[in-house]
């Protein structure tokens, strides 16, 4: 199992990181898909790409204190998130959460070839990162986020539920402690592989 | 997001030069900062000098 840290706010490793996603993804068009656009279109390395840059463009707004991003073995960034504070309903009444606005992999970790920087487990360390930095403010560990369709799968694994079919999912106190067990188990049984 | 704003910030992330565009970003926004930090000064200069006033009608 692949571990990471876990950083708050924007680092001068995290910009340093995300030109290097700049540089990795450009070179990965040029080699695997001709530099051209539609080549490219529909995969998931797109997506990741368009929302790298749509958080890179809106950095310098964000609130620092909203930014999270884990970096892997290598020191290179990993995974990036937007978050903030937000209240849903739950039994009819208004409970804290974190709503999970935005969160992509690197580049290395959403094209289809494999590459050598790839590090599995990014977005599981991120979700992991979050949950437990709210566990240790004392605050609630329910996370919120809108997920595309192509991304629903991932997030039911980790333990995300549908609420009302547009998107919204959210991962309650006892899925966050399951998913933290899951992990940790799966910490102790790598470390006797 | 519309497929056609998908791929223009595609073509965005193809066509520009992402380090001197990244730059013109945080410059625009220093920019805007420093504004924001001139009218603060000047309205805490403002709220500063009318305690001053009035604390001087009242002595």
């Amino acid at each position: 199992m692949n571990e990471f840290s876990y950083i708050v706010g924007v680092t001068k490793e995290v910009g340093e990181g995300l030109a290097l996603w700049n540089e990795k993804a450009r070179e990965y068009v040029e080699t695997y898909y001709q530099g051209l656009e539609q080549s490219v279109r529909g995969t998931r390395f797109y997506r990741g790409v368009i929302k790298t840059r749509t958080i890179t463009n809106s950095l310098p707004e964000i609130e620092e204190e909203n930014i999270r991003s884990v970096f892997d073995d290598q020191n290179l960034l990993a995974s990036i998130a937007i978050i903030q504070d937000t209240s849903i309903l739950v039994e009819e009444e208004l409970v804290n959460c974190i709503e999970i606005e935005s969160i992509v992999n690197s580049p290395w970790n959403l094209i289809q070839y494999l590459v050598p920087e790839r590090r599995k487990g990014a977005g599981t360390a991120i979700v992991e990162g979050i949950i437990k930095e709210n566990r240790e403010k004392g605050l609630s560990r329910i996370l919120k986020l809108f997920a595309v369709p192509e991304e629903k799968i991932f997030y039911s694994d980790l333990g995300f539920t549908e609420t009302d079919g547009s998107g919204e999912m959210i991962l309650g106190e006892s899925g966050a402690a399951l998913l933290l067990n899951d992990l940790d188990q799966k910490r102790s049984s790598s470390t006797f592989d | 997001m519309s497929q056609e704003e998908q791929v223009r910030i595609f073509m965005e992330f193809l066509e520009t030069v992402f380090l001197s565009d990244q730059l013109e970003m945080v410059r625009t926004h220093k920019e805007k900062l420093l504004k924001k930090l001139k009218s603060a000064e000047e309205y805490e200069e403002f709220l500063l000098e009318k305690i001053e006033e009035r604390e001087a009608k009242k002595g």
